[in-house]
């Protein structure tokens, strides 16, 4: 995401192109197509995506579907609440991959303005993957599971996500602490978060840092822009922390300063 | 000059990241030339508290370090690439304009632009008569067009700079962030757009760019 490169072999594909691509005899063709589609936002694509997402021939030895891994990657780029029921079939994927890409899907889809409530359906079936009682397993996407949650604000679960802020796996915490501030909008679980941004592991802080700047929490926007990570991050965590807030700025000055101050620590950063 | 050997031998010898940070921050404070090429290699290290340490070494010496910036330039680490460009802009010597105008428009890393980018607008007061900015000008123009929403927004914060200053430039660069105000779709550079036109709208004492 962060050092993001024009693919100039890539645009010499066309729409229309990679969307018959998607049911091409090579295997190879559809997978390439079904990433390049999502990249490239071609919304025409959702439908023949929809299809994709169930295909059973793009097989790996292991018995994955990278198929269907790029197709909901790429669904979730687009979101179109059309895609809503295909992915949430593909959360019983026997793929762990193809289970998260779904999940961080509907997360995407629910993230937009006209998601929020069509993403609702997907509330049960994804908690229903939370259903362990063994904070260190790990045969589901916890994080990508969490987070959508957190994201369609899932009060009705609560009880589901909050043991997985005992989680072994670091990361899976950061998840549940995420989730929780989406559901509660407390700051004990972001600040969570803000803590982890001194954690010895770089990508424990990358992923706090992200985090942050997904849930927009404003308070952070000093501690972030010193992190010890690289600037790219950074600067992207800031800017969720302005789109999070500047539709709010309307007739509220004060706001308004405090996110003037957030871009003048994003200049510092560039 | 021992004490200058003995602290870049202490970077040599560095075992953890912070011990490093440690013996970068103490060489960078002698703010001795002899110092400038092992600043240079740390720019390349992997190690970020290390490397700005280093940017800032190098650009507290100032314009003895440019030649050796240019010339030692990464062209394989993009980190390192980074760090050279935010250095040579915030010394801000001319001679480093041509590298800034073609890293701005034409290097792989984004990184490596905004840097680039976001120096084109702080050439340093002093020498703003030197400067034939139509170069400049065009290339930030071509920006504030690109895909990539943090180019755009570093061009923003580059024409920004631009705007204070006292010289003919400023009004030219001013109209160019009145002129793409419209096309602007995304709310984070569109509001840094905004307040840059608030600004100098706003500030009648026009400063000359800080160098730092």
């Amino acid at each position: 995401m962060h050092e993001q490169q024009s693919n100039v072999a890539a645009n010499e594909l066309t729409t229309t192109v990679a969307i018959n691509q998607l049911r091409s005899p090579d295997l190879s063709l559809r997978y390439y197509a079904a990433w390049w589609l999502g990249k490239m936002r071609v919304h025409e694509a959702v439908d023949a995506l929809i299809v994709a997402i169930e295909d059973s021939e793009d097989r790996t030895e292991l018995g994955g579907y990278p198929l269907r891994r790029n197709a909901a990657r790429s669904l979730g780029k687009l979101g179109d609440i059309k895609a809503i029921p295909a992915l949430i079939f593909a959360l019983n994927c026997e793929d762990f991959y193809v289970r998260e890409a779904a999940a961080q899907a509907i997360e995407e889809i629910a993230s937009q303005p006209q998601g929020s409530i069509s993403a609702q359906v997907a509330v049960v079936p994804l908690a229903k993957l939370l259903s362990s009682q063994d904070y260190r397993d790990l045969e589901q996407p916890y994080e990508a599971i969490l987070e959508a949650l957190g994201r369609l604000k899932a009060n009705a679960f609560k009880h589901l996500i909050e043991p997985f802020l005992q989680h072994t796996v670091v990361r899976i915490r950061l998840a549940a602490a995420r989730s929780m501030y989406g559901l509660t909008g407390d700051d004990q679980y972001a600040d969570l978060l803000v803590d982890a941004l001194s954690n010895p592991d770089i990508n424990i802080r990358r992923v706090a840092l992200t985090d942050l700047g997904e849930i927009g929490y404003l308070a952070a926007a000093s501690v972030i822009a010193h992190a010890q990570t690289e600037n790219s991050f950074k600067l992207f965590a800031l800017k969720g922390i302005l789109d999070t807030h500047l539709p709010n700025v309307n007739q509220d000055s004060e706001l308004l300063e405090n996110l003037q101050q957030v871009m003048l620590l994003m200049d510092d950063l560039l | 000059m021992r004490n200058i050997d003995l602290l870049i031998q202490d970077i040599d010898q560095a075992h953890t990241p912070a011990q490093l940070v440690q013996a970068v921050h103490a060489l960078a404070d002698t703010r001795n030339e002899r110092a400038i090429p092992t600043l240079i290699s740390v720019l390349g290290f992997n190690n970020p508290g290390a490397a700005i340490a280093a940017m800032h070494g190098l650009v507290a010496i100032g314009r003895s370090c440019v030649d050796s910036l240019m010339s030692l330039m990464d062209d394989y680490n993009y980190g390192a690439r980074a760090y050279t460009v935010r250095a040579l802009a915030m010394i801000g010597d001319p001679k480093a304009l041509p590298i800034l105008l073609s890293c701005a428009k034409t290097d792989f890393s984004p990184s490596v632009r905004r840097a680039a980018i976001k120096g084109l607008g702080k050439i340093h007061g002093e020498w703003v008569e030197m400067i034939d900015y139509s170069e400049v000008l065009m290339t930030l123009q071509s920006m504030l067009k690109d895909q990539d929403w943090s180019i755009r927004y570093a061009a923003i914060v580059a024409l920004d700079g631009l705007g204070k200053l006292s010289h003919g430039i400023s009004t030219k660069a001013i109209a160019l962030l009145e002129s793409s105000k419209t096309h602007e779709s995304d709310l984070t550079v569109k509001s840094r757009m905004e307040m840059a036109l608030f600004r100098v709208n706003f500030d009648q004492d026009r400063q000359p760019v800080s160098c730092i």
